[in-house]
């Protein structure tokens, strides 16, 4: 399974369980499986809501993307990975490809202004956008 | 609505008392930080996570009514008051989830909200999350 803008989370340091401090936010997750046909999205789509923190999913086809999303602890800086790990488990649980294009942590799940964006390998049609000159 | 005991895990959480969730109304309640929608249809409580799957809409605010069934050309058929094909229509941009399961009417395996059971104790609205 190859895996692709998932970004480098912050680091946890040595702390292994965190508390919740003061209730939970939605981690919005956009992702592209490389699902090989219908059957496989709809797979992919169970696997995902058989986790009982995703709380909504959208599955694309092929070449789609997914949107889904999750429940994670306020203030957590493990919270986007906490978010992709559904992903990743449905992509090894059936050896497809991921990419993550991305993954925003809001109170009420409503878009995603603190995503952080993919890195630019993930992307390669961001590239046009680029500012850098010859 | 009912369940075996052995079914009811989780905490359980009043979430209203009976008589303030008349039939007709949406209510957003929120339990530990998370927000969801209870749905009274028509004596039948529903209760949904409050985020549209599409863009996250909060599914509180959506119309509850029923929905045209797949029929023969020049046929139409209306579920009415199927609770089986009772559905909330998403605020925004009118997806609709059966109240049932969650599930989006046009493409229900690929999209669908998590929903809750939830049960009448006395004269409690409660879940057991």
């Amino acid at each position: 399974m190859r895996l692709l803008g998932a970004g480098l989370p912050p680091t946890n340091g040595s702390v292994v369980h965190r508390r919740v401090r003061d209730g939970w936010d939605v981690a919005t997750v956009v992702a592209e499986f490389e699902v090989a046909d219908h059957a496989q999205s709809l797979r992919v789509a169970e696997l995902l809501f058989d986790d009982e923190r995703v709380l909504t999913v959208r599955v694309g086809g092929r070449g789609d993307r997914s949107v889904y999303r999750v429940d994670v602890p306020r203030g957590d800086p493990s919270a986007r990975r906490l978010g992709a790990e559904p992903a990743v488990r449905a992509a090894q649980a059936l050896g497809i490809d991921l990419r993550f294009v991305r993954i925003g942590i809001t109170r009420d799940g409503l878009g995603d202004p603190e995503g952080d964006p993919p890195p630019a390998e993930a992307v390669p049609w961001a590239a046009k956008n680029s500012t850098a000159g010859p | 609505m009912t369940t075996q005991p052995a079914q009811r895990r989780g905490t359980r959480h009043v979430l209203a008392s009976s008589s303030a969730v008349t039939p007709g109304t949406n209510t957003e309640v929120t339990v530990e930080g998370r927000s969801y929608a209870l749905i009274n249809d028509q004596g039948r409580l529903h209760m949904m996570r409050n985020v549209c799957p599409h863009h996250g809409a909060p599914l509180c605010f959506g119309r509850v009514q029923g929905y045209m069934l797949p029929s023969e050309p020049h046929t139409y058929e209306y579920s009415g008051d199927d609770e089986e094909h009772r559905v909330v229509l998403c605020p925004w941009h009118g997806y609709k989830f059966r109240l049932a399961d969650g599930r989006n009417v046009t493409d229900p395996n690929r999209m669908r909200v998590r929903t809750y059971e939830v049960l009448i104790e006395g004269d409690d609205v409660v879940a057991y999350l």
